[in-house]
């Protein structure tokens, strides 16, 4: 039997896919990913908590931001679902009234897990060097990291690599400082034996 | 169970490390990890074997490097356990037949690579990164046979930079050993399934 042609993937394609289930088009391939499980889900409600206060709401912070969970960023032919992702107003003064948005944030956390990581460390960040979105934080919520990085012109600069150990301040958010502990819904595991 | 130790560490606190784990000294703490898994411990051995012959035999690549397997290393302070080390060769003294050798190198490397385990990605990723660039390294490779994800990085003007990440069936064609590009495939074997998470387009 003949192989179908391969076909770069489209918007139908992301459309057609089940309620509920998280698609990206990267380099005209479609990736799909179910729910994110318990923990991640709940380290991308924590960022948001304690990012949203001072930078969207001005609560102990400069606001200034505004933050969406998950959105369906279309940058040019790439679809992206970046966990969290973040807009200087005065780049984005309204929020879009479509299902998307194709302005490219100033900022994306994403938090890594096993079956992500690969395409959020490769292909992912080079599309967001690509669209200039300058601070991306990379956050492993078993691993207990957040990593930030910059773009100086077209490369990535490790700023610092964060853990529970540190108050710490990283750009763009460095108006406020955070303790890395306040992000993780859950006590550290037990040490395993392996 | 290890003693906690509330002094500086010593270099007898770690000789006395239990002989299945891997100790080393950093910024005057002891720590340990498991000895690398088999996924690790292979990993490792592809990566010295891809390299050694062009790099270090000098077969097929200019030759010019010396490679070590877990090698105690003895910075400063520190003493310090990567898994695979790499210097120019003329950074490194020749050793003489015959004669005694110490049981560490006390040369900063050139190139480190570690790999990722859970016992130790973020120590990889934050102590060890403070470490060799305050040792002046220029390269440091991470590679996480988990995720089967290599990310390249070489210190300059004062700060890691990324230079490149490698997944899948990419070509290496990395600092410091750009000379002789080769698939990623030769340090970490691709999966016999396909990739979790991969849905072709719907037709």
């Amino acid at each position: 039997m003949a192989e179908p042609a391969k076909r770069n993937a489209t918007y139908g394609d992301l459309l057609a896919l089940p309620e509920g289930v998280r698609g990206e088009i990267i380099f005209g391939s479609l990736y799909v990913e179910p729910s994110p499980a318990p923990p991640h889900g709940s380290a991308q409600f924590s960022i948001s908590v304690e990012i949203g206060g001072p930078f969207q709401k001005g609560r102990g912070g400069p606001g200034g931001w505004w933050f969406m969970i998950t959105p369906e960023l279309h940058l040019g032919p790439h679809v992206l679902q970046p966990d969290i992702a973040g807009w200087r107003r005065e780049r984005m003064p309204t929020l879009p009234t479509t299902a998307y948005v194709d302005t490219a944030p100033d900022w994306v956390c994403e938090v890594l897990s096993p079956s992500t990581e690969g395409r959020d460390r490769g292909a992912k960040r080079r599309i967001y060097a690509t669209y200039g979105i300058g601070h991306p934080w990379y956050l492993h919520p078993v691993e207990r990291y957040l990593e930030v990085s910059a773009l100086r012109e077209g490369s990535w600069v490790l700023i610092d690599t964060f853990d529970d150990a540190t108050e710490f301040r990283a750009p763009p958010f460095e108006a406020v400082a955070f303790r890395l502990a306040d992000l993780w819904p859950i006590p550290p595991a037990p040490p395993s034996s392996t | 169970m290890l003693e906690h130790i509330s002094r500086p560490a010593a270099y007898a606190d770690l000789v006395a490390v239990p002989e299945h784990l891997v100790a080393e000294i950093l910024y005057d703490e002891l720590v340990t990890h498991p000895r690398p898994n088999p996924r690790g411990s292979r990993a490792a051995a592809r990566i010295m074997g891809a390299l050694v012959g062009p790099f270090d035999i000098g077969v097929g690549g200019p030759g010019g490097w010396i490679f070590h397997d877990e090698p105690e290393l003895h910075l400063g302070s520190h003493v310090v356990a990567p898994d695979v080390a790499g210097w120019r060769v003329e950074r490194l003294p020749e050793i003489e037949p015959g004669t005694d050798v110490d049981a560490f190198i006390d040369t900063p490397p050139d190139w480190f690579c570690e790999v990722i385990s859970p016992s130790t990605e973020r120590r990889d990723r934050t102590t060890k990164f403070k470490l060799y660039a305050e040792f002046h390294v220029r390269h440091y490779w991470l590679i996480n046979p988990a995720t089967r994800v290599l990310e390249v990085y070489a210190h300059c003007d004062g700060a890691w930079m990324l230079v490149s990440t490698y997944s899948g069936d990419d070509t290496v064609a990395a600092p410091p050993f750009e000379a002789c590009p080769m698939p990623l495939t030769h340090f970490l074997p691709l999966p016999k399934r396909a990739t979790e998470g991969e849905e072709p387009p719907h037709g």
